[in-house]
């Protein structure tokens, strides 16, 4: 069952290419969307969030088309949609923000909206300041907030643009176990930087770059494209594609080993690393 | 996450500061008693559950006029005690049945085991206080031991504000004599 | 007086008290211990913590969450606006105070202006009046003006319904003070409303035009255009030309192309992101 079909789709803003001919099928669970800056992540959440339209090629969402107004209102039901950046109302108190997107999603039965307000508050955690200006919340409260207000209705398809941003590490788990719940009922789309939260969190993985996909289908796929490639040894292979020096004083090389390295498991980071850097490696080939 | 157990002023404090979480941990602490205590004064279940909610309400307001002074349980108290009285002045305090604390009945102490403790207490007052006649008692319960004004006290026994003022000398000499 | 180092309620007393089978004298003596002593409170507390008690909680909590309106919003509710169309009206920022306190100084001010010269305090008040509700809808909608536009584009709520709302909304905040301004001027009175052709003209064409090139840029267009006949205006010293009957002519027809442009767009976003 899929939720989410994108065949060929294109977006280009200007010269600048976001997106490249782009096939992709999503249904239910949590999949996760890794790849650098620019890479397109964004601008492909937002056709599907119904935000943008693309330039070519066709986008089916919950089976509706959201070309035309009757396609994008039945999507925009059944939608949450958490932007990579979203501003406030100036005054509004996180109770009043999120009520006011319970209006927008109309739910007119006022005591049903306000429990549903409160049910979405508790549930990201932001009870004790429910009544406080969002002005006066820190960044990750403030995060929390737009979570909050996706998460209304339990929409059966979540778009979250980089969730865990600005989160601390207990609120980043606290996020997952939210997160892994939803997807036992609804289809995820979660992009992000972090590999650990993709790897604690997804089964399944789309890794994009320059408006391509690199890679798609499982987190342990992906982990395995490195078997073979991840050594810890007491120094720096000056073959690697990457290597550091981890917390334990050994350096982790990834690519190629020195003399005398142990071969560990290799990590979804690892992996990212190596799919990534020898695209960023290619280009840099290409044009020199 | 490990907190140390904040006091009930401090409570107060962070609700001064819009913290909703205290006001719930205020409320877990003392809605129960305050709800048994108002229901000496009113039978009437849902009217006191109504003045309970309407306190926390008004301390989530009024959080920063307690000035510190003495308990946030009798702050709270205070709230409750008046939010009543004015309740009942807008209800018709004729409609609603008083408690045992406001009913005009002889209420002698129970058993002797009582006596005993309640002369702990209070020594002597409160040996005096049951002497004097129930009449009496309830003004002095609602003015001096509840903090109502005669007026309000007025309207929650259901007398004229007068009869209040007369009965509250009476008893004050009745509890004179006793005590003498 | 009390000495409650030394005595304690214990259960069975607090249990008695619970059930009314105590004295009053012995209530009142147990009531004010409780009043002082924290582990005879918070005992008493546990034992009299009904569920009645726990499910007001939720009735605290909706008071303090979703407290009574400010000034404003209750003047709107009581012409019979619902709770929920005044928040999406708050969220606005040229419906707040502070945006309608600017329009009625710079209206207010084209007034003054009148003191010192009939011709140009009428100038700037054509200048201004109409512009203040164009400027006002282009406040109301978009990205600059709405923080959280990018969400709200993708809520179901019908943008047919948001534009309405919140257009009119902004023309009744910014008609009546401007009207009355206009009354005061040393003109005919016919003036204090035939601004309202323009700025009617403006407001349409600034929606119309907003798939187009987006809110800000559009209304940008219409107020500079406007701008221009104000100051061609000005320099052939008619002023009164601009609500004169070939101007009005225009405006009706500026009204009715931009209305059935709007109402024709099928796909229409006043938000300008599907484009």
């Amino acid at each position: 069952m899929t939720d989410v079909v994108l065949d060929r789709i294109g977006k280009h803003y200007g010269k600048d290419v976001a997106l490249d001919e782009i096939d992709l099928t999503f249904g239910r669970g949590v999949t996760g969307l890794l790849g650098p800056n620019g890479a397109g992540k964004t601008t492909l959440l937002r056709i599907i969030a119904t935000a943008l339209a693309a330039d070519t090629g066709t986008v089916l969402v919950l089976g509706q088309d959201p070309l035309t107004t009757r396609g994008r209102t039945a999507i925009r039901r059944r939608l949450g949609y958490l932007p990579q950046e979203a501003g406030f109302p100036r005054g509004f108190t996180v109770f009043r923000f999120i009520d006011y997107f319970a209006i927008l999603k109309e739910w007119d039965d006022r005591d049903a909206r306000h429990d549903e307000v409160r049910r979405v508050v508790d549930a990201v955690d932001l009870t004790d300041v429910a009544t406080k200006r969002i002005q006066s919340l820190s960044g990750g409260q403030r995060r929390r907030v737009l979570l909050a207000q996706a998460l209304l209705g339990r929409p059966g398809l979540l778009v979250l643009d980089e969730p865990t941003n600005g989160l601390d590490p207990a609120q980043r788990a606290r996020l997952r176990d939210l997160l892994s719940t939803a997807g036992e009922t609804s289809t995820l789309l979660v992009s992000t930087h972090q590999t650990d939260d993709v790897a604690a969190l997804c089964e399944r993985v789309v890794v994009l770059e320059h408006g391509r996909v690199l890679f798609d289908g499982s987190v342990s796929g992906l982990i395995a494209t490195a078997d073979g490639k991840v050594w810890m040894s007491g120094e720096r292979s000056s073959l690697a594609r990457n290597a550091w020096r981890t917390g334990s004083g050994l350096w982790r090389n990834v690519g190629a080993p020195p003399a005398g390295a142990d071969l560990v498991a290799p990590t979804l980071e690892d992996a990212y690393l190596m799919l990534v850097g020898d695209r960023a490696l290619a280009e840099v080939g290409s044009t020199s | 996450m490990t907190e140390s157990v904040r006091s009930d002023a401090e409570l107060l404090r962070a609700v001064s500061a819009q913290d909703e979480g205290a006001l719930r941990l205020l409320y877990e602490r003392h809605a129960g008693w305050l709800n048994a205590r108002l229901r000496r004064r009113c039978s009437d279940a849902e009217v006191v559950l109504d003045v309970v909610q309407d306190t926390f309400v008004a301390a989530w307001s009024g959080a920063d006029r307690f000035r510190g002074d003495g308990e946030v349980a009798g702050w709270l108290w205070g709230i409750a005690i008046h939010r009543l009285a004015s309740r009942l002045r807008r209800g018709g305090a004729a409609n609603l049945r008083l408690g045992p604390a406001l009913a005009e009945r002889d209420t002698p102490d129970v058993s002797a085991e009582d006596q005993v403790l309640v002369a702990l207490e209070h020594s002597d007052v409160g040996a005096a206080l049951g002497r004097i006649s129930p009449q009496l008692r309830v003004v002095l319960q609602a003015t001096i031991l509840d903090g109502l004004s005669t007026r309000e006290a007025a309207t929650v026994l259901g007398i004229p504000q007068g009869t209040v003022k007369t009965r509250l000398v009476r008893a004050r000499a009745a509890m004179r004599e006793e005590l003498s | 007086m009390t000495s409650s180092d030394v005595w304690h309620a214990d259960h069975d007393d607090l249990e008695r008290f619970l059930d009314g089978r105590v004295g009053a004298v012995f209530a009142a003596s147990l009531e004010a211990h409780v009043l002082a002593c924290e582990s005879c409170r918070a005992q008493l507390n546990a034992m009299a913590f009904e569920p009645e008690v726990e499910a007001r909680w939720t009735g605290v909590r909706s008071r303090i969450e979703d407290p009574a309106p400010g000034a404003v919003e209750a003047f709107l509710r009581r012409l019979g606006l619902s709770q929920e169309a005044t928040s999406l009206l708050a969220a606005v920022p040229s419906l707040r105070a502070g945006w309608l306190l600017g329009v009625g100084i710079s209206v207010a001010f084209a007034g003054l202006a009148s003191l010192l010269s009939a011709d140009l305090g009428l100038t700037l008040f054509l200048l201004v009046a109409p512009l203040a509700p164009v400027a006002g809808v282009a406040a109301a909608f978009g990205g600059d003006a709405d923080p959280s536009h990018e969400i709200v584009t993708t809520t179901p709520f019908s943008a047919g319904r948001l534009l309405s709302l919140r257009t009119l909304a902004v023309l009744a905040s910014s008609v009546p003070l401007a009207v009355a301004v206009g009354l005061l001027l040393p003109t005919p009175a016919w003036v204090a409303v035939a601004w309202l052709g323009p700025a009617l003209a403006g407001v349409t064409a600034t929606l119309a035009l907003a798939p187009v090139a987006g809110l800000t840029v559009s209304s940008a267009v219409v107020g500079v255009a406007w701008t221009s006949a104000v100051v061609a205006a000005d320099r052939a010293s008619d002023p009164m030309a601009l609500v004169g009957t070939a101007s009005q002519l225009v405006c009706v027809l500026v009204i009715v192309v931009a209305s059935a442009a709007l109402l024709h767009q099928r796909s229409y976003d006043p938000l300008g992101r599907l484009s």
